[in-house]
């Protein structure tokens, strides 16, 4: 894969793929939130998820509105091909990394 | 699913509405929708309150220019606004000439307006630092004899100030300023050395003096600093003086070398901008001049100052002060048919508006004056705008073509005139930044080489911004109204046809300009020759009085005792006639050029009845022969004769004075200073100038005092100045040790009153020449412009025939009558003008005429020099160059 992702969005890559049909701004910074323990901004989520959407990772289509968004619609986002692809390379490059840590009992230490 | 709704109150309504209208409509669904869901279920969880802060918060991050609008930066208006700035850009390199003769006439312009008012504000603002200014005043008394109004004074008597406090309710404190503090103090070193200074800002001052005023005392306390007598503050600078690094306070300092007075208190030096300019200040109780003097309704030596109330104004104040005194001394004004009225000057006014007040404390600004320089900018300015007006119009032929584009592709009128008030906006905007920068780097050297103290810093003050700020718009309005005006009348077809628009040669809207141009400028050199001529006048008129080659020295006043001070003159008088180079002594209790102080009123058999003041002169039997004063009649003081202590002379003017008709009536007459002592008069003398010809001459009386006096003047003789003074002076440090050699020349000081009229000349001189400069420039450009649209014509004329002259005829002679128009009219404005200055001075020059000729022919040669200097090299062109490309 040529193109490089950062550690922010990595994160919500996966972020917005364990979650179909239901990844748009608010939901995934309450998701972001809820397993990285950590806030950051839905403007900060935005700018992410169109840099995601401009490299070909996820894409998006606008969905239904609902009355606590003072009826306005979501722009939902869902994983496409490529954005799999990248995932799975990178957990792929990672799981040969875990298997090349030298086994070490600490507890034999001292 | 049972949805929940969203409630609109909660919202922060106003960043709701922020965010909708910056947020590009694409966007707003999926931003202002995640933000009020988010809102929505936070308020749930946190509260409203986090909830609201959340949402905020959120919109302010979401304002970036992402998520803005576009529609706004491709908009017509703003794309066209970038294109007016760049055509103006483009016209101002493209025609390097005429923009330069705009913007350095605006800037000059500009330059002298900042520069006056900088002065302006500095005069503005004096004393306006003290607490509670607004209620501070002054109380100064008009005297009135015989009904009319002889004298105005700044200091009154001392029992007014305990009086006001006692019978005003208004009057919440008052203070007292005496102003006889001068002469020798003196400090004894460790060393056994003597420090000693002769003083003249030394005053002696009420007790709360430091809380009427806002001069900010550094070390002592502001209330006892001066409340028990013999106690004294100084300055920083005086203290520094006096006793270097060491602290001052207790320590003991001399007045005239036997009183000894305590250091109590040290004072920051006073502000630039405070008419009072003290050193030291001792209490008042230390004083005991005249007995019993609290309640003395005589003298009138003290500066008065008194705080009143809030709410009081400043008319009722004067109106109940107006008949105070009536009260005080009825028995005395019935007898001598007088009146004197108290009234009061604002404290932020004394520096502005003291004119005419006697005995001030010392040289204060006018009014006028600033009236004067104001009306001389102003004329500056204004004719470097109609420079821009008059260049701008005249190049209206060649923008005529632009115009007419602009209006073929669909410019409305409006937007031309937008483009051209953008082009003298950004002219008048260059001029004020060049303008401030030349300023702030040029005022240095204006305060060294003219004595002034205009403080730049002061370009940055809100008053001077916010009027630079006016000065550009009411500046592009003015300038680039008419202009924008002409340019944009021109009708597309006609221009782009090729029909050069041109005003036939009836009196236009430009020659008006013209003609106003020069009469300022002529006007303004009328003016400056008529200051110098004054000044010349005043300085070359005989003064009836000898003061060439005059050394005076401060007398001493630091002795032992009177008797004391007495021998050693005596010693010092022996030593002085024993070195070369001395031909004369005299002692004085004042010499010209210096203020006297000293005046009563005195009847005669004339006015039996009404004091007649005249100004009183303590001198010795070598004053009138030393000074060269004639004697008309009777004879001078002689020291052998005893009872010349009781002997008086008169000079002329107090010989009138009195109601003497002639000097041979007036001897054996006497004099009598409302009291049962009275005065022989033994002699009449020539009148003199004691001050400058500013003032009148004053009626002096001179009474014999051969033992003291403040001024010793030594005639000096011989050429080696150098070796005389240096004998002098050890002779008398060796009879004074305890008192400073403190001299001045007389001739010196005498002028030295001029300064203030040196100043207003060359600073009238300056501004002139910069108001026949930018003219100039004007005018440079028009003829530039002129011979530049001619120069076929010229050709033309040339190739047929014409000589080089009848060329520049052609070109000057409407230029010529323009300037002759202005000459007419500049003359009877001038002499209005001039003759109003004139009645500043009790001595006048007379106007005369050679003022006008040489002022008004100057005026016409440097207009023709200007005229020509483009003419003859229009003239000169080779016709071939003009004519070769059509």
């Amino acid at each position: 894969m040529s193109q490089s992702l950062g550690n922010l969005e990595e994160t919500i890559l996966l972020l917005v793929a364990v979650m179909p049909e239901e990844a748009y701004g608010y939901t995934v910074a309450e998701a972001y939130a809820e397993h990285m323990k950590s806030r950051i901004s839905i403007s900060a989520i935005h700018t992410v998820l169109k840099r995601l959407e401009k490299k070909g990772l996820i894409s998006s289509k606008m969905g239904g509105a609902t009355a606590e968004r003072g009826g306005r619609r979501k722009r939902i986002f869902e994983v496409t091909k490529v954005g799999l692809s990248t995932l799975e390379q990178i957990q792929e490059s990672r799981q040969k990394l875990w298997q090349m840590m030298p086994k070490v009992n600490f507890s034999y230490q001292l | 699913m049972k949805q929940g709704s969203l409630d609109h109150q909660d919202l922060p309504n106003w960043a709701n509405r922020f965010l909708e209208w910056y947020c590009a409509d694409e966007l707003i669904d999926e931003i202002q929708g995640d933000l009020l869901e988010a809102f929505y279920y936070r308020k749930q969880t946190y509260g409203l309150r986090k909830a609201r802060w959340w949402f905020i918060w959120d919109v302010l991050k979401f304002f970036r220019p992402s998520s803005f609008r576009k529609r706004s930066f491709n908009s017509i208006p703003i794309a066209m606004f970038k294109n007016y700035i760049v055509v103006s850009l483009r016209n101002f390199r493209k025609q390097k000439g005429y923009s330069f003769i705009n913007l350095s006439g605006l800037v000059a312009g500009i330059a002298a307006c900042l520069l006056i008012s900088l002065h302006v504000l500095k005069e503005l603002s004096y004393d306006n630092f003290h607490p509670k200014a607004e209620s501070t005043y002054r109380v100064v008394m008009d005297m009135y004899g015989n009904g009319q109004l002889k004298v105005k004074s700044a200091p009154v008597y001392p029992a007014v100030a305990p009086a006001l406090l006692a019978e005003f309710p208004e009057v919440e404190m008052v203070t007292r300023i005496l102003p006889f503090g001068g002469g020798v103090y003196s400090v004894k070193t460790a060393s056994g050395t003597l420090v000693r200074y002769n003083e003249e800002h030394a005053v002696l001052a009420d007790a709360n003096f430091f809380e009427m005023f806002g001069f900010e005392l550094i070390e002592g306390d502001k209330r006892e600093a001066l409340n028990e007598a013999n106690r004294i503050v100084l300055s920083e600078s005086a203290a520094a003086r006096y006793f270097g690094d060491k602290d001052p306070i207790g320590q003991s300092i001399y007045w005239r070398g036997t009183r000894e007075l305590m250091v109590t208190g040290v004072f920051k030096d006073f502000p630039e901008n405070s008419h009072m300019k003290f050193e030291l200040i001792t209490s008042l109780k230390s004083w005991n001049g005249y007995e019993d003097w609290p309640n003395n309704w005589g003298w009138y030596d003290f500066y008065t100052f008194v705080k009143t109330a809030d709410n009081v104004d400043q008319e009722t104040l004067d109106a109940r002060l107006e008949t105070f005194l009536d009260g005080k001394k009825a028995e005395m004004y019935e007898k001598y048919n007088a009146r004197e009225v108290l009234w009061t000057q604002n404290i932020r006014d004394i520096h502005l508006y003291s004119e005419g007040l006697g005995w001030d404390m010392g040289e204060n600004g006018g009014a006028d004056q600033i009236y004067f320089l104001s009306v001389i900018a102003a004329l500056i300015l204004i004719i470097a705008w109609v420079n821009y007006v008059n260049l701008a119009t005249a190049r209206a032929v060649k923008r005529a073509k632009e115009v007419g584009i602009r209006k073929v592709v669909g410019a409305y009128r409006s937007n031309l005139l937008l483009q051209f008030l953008v082009e003298s906006f950004l002219y008048n905007l260059f001029a004020v930044l060049l303008a401030g920068l030349l300023v702030a780097l040029a005022v240095p050297y204006i305060n060294g080489a003219l004595e002034f103290t205009l403080d730049r810093h002061l370009l940055l003050s809100t008053e001077v911004l916010s009027g630079l700020l006016v000065m550009v718009i009411a500046g592009s309005l003015c300038s680039g109204l008419y202009p924008a005006f002409v340019l944009t009348s021109f009708q597309p077809v006609k221009v782009l046809k090729g029909k050069i628009y041109k005003r036939n040669g009836s009196f236009g809207f430009r020659q008006v300009l013209v003609i106003f141009q020069f009469t300022a400028s002529i006007t303004l050199i009328l003016g400056t020759f008529l200051v110098v001529k004054q000044l010349n006048y005043m300085r070359n008129q005989e003064l009836g009085i000898n003061i060439d080659q005059t050394l005076v020295i401060h007398s001493p006043s630091s002795g032992r005792d009177e008797e004391d001070l007495e021998n050693r003159l005596k010693l010092f008088k022996e030593e002085l006639n024993a070195t070369p180079g001395i031909a004369g002594f005299t002692l004085s209790n004042s010499v010209p050029g210096i203020e006297n102080f000293f005046i009563s009123g005195y009847t005669s058999k004339h006015y039996p009845n009404q004091l007649r003041d005249i100004y009183r002169m303590y001198i010795d039997e070598n004053f009138f022969d030393q000074f060269e004063i004639d004697l008309i009649a009777g004879r001078s003081f002689d020291k052998n004769l005893k009872t010349d202590t009781a002997a008086v002379l008169l000079n002329l003017n107090a010989m009138n004075h009195l109601g003497f008709n002639t000097p041979e009536e007036a001897i054996g007459e006497k004099v009598n200073p409302g009291n049962e002592q009275s005065w022989n008069i033994i002699g009449v003398v020539e009148n003199y100038h004691q001050a400058s010809l500013k003032e009148d001459l004053d009626p002096i009386i001179f009474f014999y005092n051969p033992n003291a006096g403040n001024y010793y003047s030594l005639k000096l003789s011989g050429s080696s100045l150098g070796s005389i003074m240096d004998d002098v002076e050890a002779k008398w440090d060796a009879i004074y040790p305890d008192n400073p050699f403190d001299y001045f020349f007389l001739d010196e000081r005498f002028d030295r009153q001029y300064k203030s009229d040196e100043q207003f000349n060359a600073v009238f001189i300056g501004f002139a020449a910069l108001a026949i400069f930018v003219a100039c420039l004007g005018l440079f450009g028009l003829v530039s412009f002129t011979a530049e649209q001619s120069k076929k014509e010229i050709g033309i004329r040339k190739v047929l025939g014409a000589s080089s002259n009848a060329l520049v005829m052609l070109l000057a002679k409407d230029y010529a009558k323009l300037i002759l128009v202005a000459i007419v009219l500049a003359f009877p404005l001038g002499y209005y003008w001039m003759s109003s200055w004139l009645n500043n001075f009790a001595y006048q020059t007379n106007i005369g005429a050679g003022i006008f000729i040489f002022g008004g022919s100057l005026m016409a040669l440097i207009a023709f020099l200007t005229v020509s200097f483009k003419s003859f090299s229009a003239a000169n062109n080779n016709p071939v160059n003009v004519l070769r490309d059509e």
